[in-house]
């Protein structure tokens, strides 16, 4: 019996992509051949004219490996979940991120978003792992985790020398914007327009990188579950701290922080979203064909 | 009908049935070829040239997903499974079909059934 992989290999050596992926595709190939091969012969028939047989399923290996060139994901490419949901929520949040350091308002949020996209950054990659050009894996997947170590520390570093620093920052309370006429509603209102924008944003990137409904609802709607974690979970420490749940009960500071800080932006960053979250049309027959 | 257009009509009957046979179960390149042509009675026939290159692109889009697994004589294989965007293409791909075929035989008499 012939050596199915390396007589794949040989042929197949055109192909442009990672060698992991590569060697993953020969064998593969091979192990195709050498099925055929094998039920061929099962029928009967002689060693030679299986081998001729197994090798009838590819008249022209240049056009096969052309093929599968442009079908099989190339180097750095990700699946599709991290192409319509993940990337366009990095870049997003990244985006906000830069928006509030611009702003020059909530310090501590802006390091907390950027955290965050690091560390989803770091998820998308590591679960792409096994398609990285050695490259990337040896060079650029340290370097990001030692990027998001670096930013943790000076976080924890900043926690350490005043642990209720980070409570204390975050100035802008829910009800100051709601009741407060002299608060700094100009940076909140500037904010959510922005989200707009990146709601269209996100969401038109997940469709052109063929999204489903649904994923492009999850990418536009993406930071609405980051605000979620961040002041859902810290209000209330916040409030204490800086004093704001003494002036009024806390289930009503919590709706007014989930209104101002998930509710309204969730609502932008559909409301940006919306253009591009129902189907096109091109699906059907003349596409899948 | 020239190539392109014949082509095109083997490429999108491939995608259906390859989502038929793989929402019935997990199989590796082989034996969807096999299932393929021995179901359609040979009407579909899939060599190695024409289905990796689809299962790649359909891979590619998130409607399958492809593992390696030994089978019980330590040979390992690439078993394809459909994933749930996968499994939602199937219904839509379905009618698309049937439609066309309704369209077919009300404008030149071919009957699929």
């Amino acid at each position: 019996m012939p050596d199915w992989k390396r007589l794949v290999g040989k042929r197949m050596a055109s192909v442009q992509m990672p060698p992991s992926v590569k060697n993953e595709v020969i064998a593969e190939l091979a192990m195709h051949l050498e099925e055929t091969y094998e039920h061929a012969r099962s029928t009967g028939v002689t060693q030679r004219a299986a081998i001729k047989f197994a090798l009838q399923e590819v008249d022209d290996w240049r056009t096969l490996a052309a093929d599968i060139s442009r079908a099989k994901p190339q180097e750095n490419a990700m699946n599709h979940r991290t192409k319509t949901v993940w990337l366009p929520g990095i870049a997003i949040l990244f985006a906000a991120g830069l928006v509030l350091l611009f702003l020059d308002r909530a310090a501590y949020l802006q390091r907390f978003i950027w955290i965050a996209c690091m560390a989803m950054l770091l998820r998308a990659a590591t679960s792409e792992a096994n398609r990285l050009h050695p490259r990337t894996r040896s060079l650029w997947l340290p370097a990001l985790v030692s990027m998001t170590a670096a930013a943790v520390f000076l976080f924890a570093a900043d926690v350490v020398s005043d642990p209720f620093l980070f409570f204390r920052q975050i100035s802008l309370h829910p009800q100051d914007l709601l009741m407060n006429p002299e608060s700094p509603r100009s940076f909140y209102f500037v904010w959510l327009l922005a989200q707009v924008l990146f709601g269209a944003l996100r969401a038109l990137f997940s469709r052109r990188a063929g999204g489903t409904r649904t994923a492009r609802i999850f990418a536009g709607a993406f930071p609405a579950i980051i605000f979620v974690g961040t002041y859902v979970a810290l209000t209330p420490i916040t409030s204490m701290f800086s004093g704001k749940a003494a002036t009024s009960p806390l289930p009503a500071y919590l709706a007014s922080a989930l209104l101002v800080w998930v509710g309204a932006p969730a609502l932008a960053l559909l409301l940006g979203a919306a253009p591009f979250i129902r189907e096109s049309n091109q699906n059907g027959i003349a596409q899948s064909c | 009908m020239t190539k392109r257009i014949r082509s095109k009509i083997t490429r999108g009957s491939g995608e259906i049935a390859i989502l038929s046979l793989l929402a019935e179960h997990p199989l590796y390149g082989f034996e969807i070829a096999r299932q393929i042509g021995e179901r359609t009675n040979g009407a579909l026939k899939f060599t190695l040239a024409s289905l990796y290159p689809l299962l790649y692109e359909m891979e590619k889009r998130g409607w399958l997903e492809g593992r390696w697994q030994a089978n019980d004589a330590g040979r390992d294989r690439r078993y394809y499974r459909l994933t749930p965007t996968g499994r939602k293409q199937l219904a839509p791909l379905r009618e698309e079909w049937r439609s066309f075929f309704q369209a077919l035989d009300s404008l030149a008499g071919v009957n699929h059934a």
